[in-house]
């Protein structure tokens, strides 16, 4: 104990003597968390829309307005040949064309369905399929709303036209469907994996390259004690990254904490001591420290990014990525992180999670302490 | 293992690849003497020390230090020893105080005495005063003194020192073996790798390496007599062209120049040999004086055993 004391109190020293790197550990995390917060956004916040109306009758001018007074829709302009969707699409001006097909009024007022075509970029299918949805219900409620008018001015009874069931979709935990209140809690995952392993991927190839190795190989510490040290300081740098990233994703993307923050504190840390484990093993088995780096930012950030749930869910892949996936202590931790910042839960829903994780944690400490071998 | 020795290793050999760097080393350090560990540079003399220590795996043979097997036993070997590198090692953005801590505590010297002994050491080399400099900010004599330093704390039984005087002026040199000379009072042993001549005459014994072999063991005086032949110092005008002449002739075990002389050393005889090489310098035109018998040092039985032919280097072995 004494002599891991010694160690973890020399590791700070080396921290507190590097105040370029500390402020680079602290700040970079949340600089990455607002780069990536604001770059990475499938929220439709706006749909530029033309205008095909072949009917041009009043009840056709009344659905285009009834598109355009909805938030969010831009009409561009009016056009006369539907073949315009592709200029438009060619130039990205637009996301949708809504084209209204002569008779439309005619076929209305006689009671027979109106066909009124929507015809959607679909080259970015993510927000292809929001933008389809998104004018499909704007078009069939000024259509429901003309057709209502309709009825009124005929005097036939409004309750004949209601719908016999009228789904009303209710959206907890991220009501207004926000990007970033799903991906904020990935984010946190994802950025201190990379964070957390490449703060501890030079510390042990660091010293065999300035010569200290020698001095801490010819004397009695041993390898566990000189990497529980060497972790210790690591982990409650760590640990405030975590708080840091969890407020300023509180602050500037509104993700408010549901849960409990002493077990989501809790879980962190275990979390990212099996990135810092990660970072000592390459730090251990790599002959330099650029390639210690290279390697812990290789083998963090895309595994992380593509397989741990992050933006993908798991349960869509092919079953051997599903297994690389369990392995990855990320995917279990952005599993908890959503679990407790989004929906409150408490340890008697994720303990599954929480011990895989802490099962990988430890093989990874153990795997550091097997490799660090004290001879030159 | 006889309980007087501190260290014994009995073929030891350690080889990178096809380069074997200690080939089949037998040596013996008793306890409580200094012992002098010379040799050129690249002789194999720290790759012996790292295996001592438990850094390097021997290739071959085996080693012992203090009655434990460097296989066997590496940890505990490495609480008995003090070890200090070749190089400036510490930590250069830690204070000598810090360094000393974080030594003392890996070390596992008790809590409560650790500042004490840490007090002793900065006041006996000199350090009271840097206590609070860093590493990197000290002068090269004060990091050998800081290295040291960390290699005492915790009361070493053998002491393993790979030159620990490279790079630093005279006067550091005498300290520092004014701190072996009290270290060895106190009962510890040390072993010591120096190419530094002067600092040899002051171990008790001494053994010398070349190229990976030990060609000779002994005390001070042993190591000068095996030098062999006499040598002389004559005084030439014409030192280069002298040295051209004498390395033809036969019946010399080497010449080279000591400042604005030449020494030589002859195979056998005594001053008429002497005389006669001399005569020889003047009949090739030479501006020569009388020649001077020189008393033998570790120096000259270093250049015989290194320099020499290969039939001398098998002698040593």
């Amino acid at each position: 104990m004494r002599r891991l004391l010694a160690v973890a109190r020399k590791e700070t020293l080396h921290l507190l003597r590097d105040p370029r790197s500390l402020a680079a550990a602290l700040v970079l995390p949340v600089g990455l968390l607002l780069l990536y917060g604001y770059a990475v956004n499938f929220d439709l916040e706006e749909v530029p829309f033309a205008v095909v109306d072949l009917d041009d009758t009043k009840s056709s001018r009344r659905l285009i307005e009834a598109v355009d007074s909805v938030h969010g829709f831009i009409l561009l302009d009016h056009y006369y040949d539907a073949d315009i969707a592709h200029e438009l699409f060619a130039r990205d001006a637009a996301m949708a064309v809504i084209v209204v097909d002569r008779g439309f009024e005619q076929k209305l007022k006689s009671g027979q369905e109106a066909p009124v075509q929507v015809i959607i970029d679909g080259s970015n299918s993510s927000l292809a399929s929001t933008a389809a949805t998104y004018c499909q219900a704007t078009v069939e409620q000024a259509g429901r709303r003309l057709i209502r008018d309709e009825a009124l001015s005929k005097g036939i009874p409004i309750s004949l036209l209601e719908p016999a069931i009228d789904v009303r979709p209710r959206v907890l935990y991220n009501p207004d469907l926000k990007t970033q209140v799903f991906l904020v809690p990935g984010l946190i995952g994802v950025i201190l994996m990379l964070m957390a392993a490449l703060l501890t991927s030079g510390v042990v190839v660091r010293e065999k390259e300035r010569g200290s190795f020698e001095l801490l190989a010819a004397s009695p510490v041993s390898p566990r004690e000189l990497i529980v040290g060497k972790l210790l300081p690591y982990l409650v740098l760590a640990t405030l990254d975590v708080v840091f990233v969890v407020v300023a994703g509180r602050i500037f993307f509104g993700v408010e904490l549901q849960g409990s923050p002493l077990l989501l504190l809790g879980v962190s840390v275990v979390f990212v001591g099996s990135a810092l484990a990660l970072g000592l093993l390459f730090s251990c088995i790599m002959p330099t420290q650029q390639l210690a780096m290279l390697l812990s930012f290789l083998a963090t950030a895309m595994p992380t990014m593509l397989l741990s749930g992050f933006a993908f869910p798991v349960r869509n892949m092919p079953w051997i990525l599903q297994q690389v996936a369990m392995i990855l202590p990320a995917t279990h931790y952005i599993a908890m992180m959503r679990a407790i910042i989004l929906k409150g839960v408490g340890m008697d829903i994720i303990w599954r999670p929480f011990l895989a994780m802490c099962a990988i944690t430890l093989v990874l400490v153990v795997a550091s302490v097997r490799r660090f071998s004290k001879t030159l | 293992m006889p309980e007087d020795l501190a260290i014994r290793t009995e073929g030891l050999t350690k080889k990178f690849g096809d380069f074997t760097a200690v080939d089949h080393v037998d040596l013996e350090v008793r306890r409580g003497e200094v012992f002098g560990f010379l040799g050129a540079n690249g002789s194999g003399k720290s790759t012996t020390i790292r295996m001592l220590c438990g850094l390097l795996a021997p290739t071959e043979g085996r080693a012992e230090v203090s009655g434990m097997d460097v296989r066997e036993h590496p940890e505990r070997i490495r609480e008995v020893i003090g070890y200090v590198a070749q190089f400036f090692y510490l930590y250069g953005d830690m204070t000598v105080r810090e360094n000393m801590e974080l030594f003392g505590g890996i070390y596992g010297v008790p809590e409560d005495e650790l500042p004490g002994r840490i007090d002793r050491w900065q006041e006996r080399l000199d350090l009271g005063q840097y206590s609070r400099v860093l590493g990197a900010d000290l002068s090269m004599g004060m990091q050998r003194r800081l290295s040291l330093a960390c290699a005492v704390l915790h009361q070493p039984r053998l002491l393993l020192l790979d030159e620990p005087t490279s790079g630093v002026d005279p006067l550091v040199r005498r300290e520092f073996f004014d701190v072996i000379g009290e270290l060895q009072d106190e009962g510890t042993t040390i072993l010591v790798t120096t190419h530094v001549m002067d600092e040899a005459e002051r171990c008790n014994r001494m053994s010398l390496m070349d190229r990976g072999r030990i060609v000779a063991v002994g005390t001070p005086a042993e190591i000068k007599e095996m030098s062999g032949g006499r040598i002389y110092s004559l005084e030439v005008r014409d030192l280069a062209k002298a040295l051209d002449l004498l390395q033809e002739r036969e019946g010399l075990r080497q010449a080279q120049p000591f400042g604005r002389q030449l020494q030589f050393q002859l195979a056998q005889g005594g001053d008429d040999e002497a005389e006669e090489i001399a005569a020889w310098l003047r009949d090739q035109g030479l501006d020569v004086d009388d020649p001077e018998p020189v008393r033998p040092t570790i120096e000259h039985t270093f250049l015989t055993l290194l320099g020499g032919s290969g039939s001398e280097e098998d002698d040593g072995q």
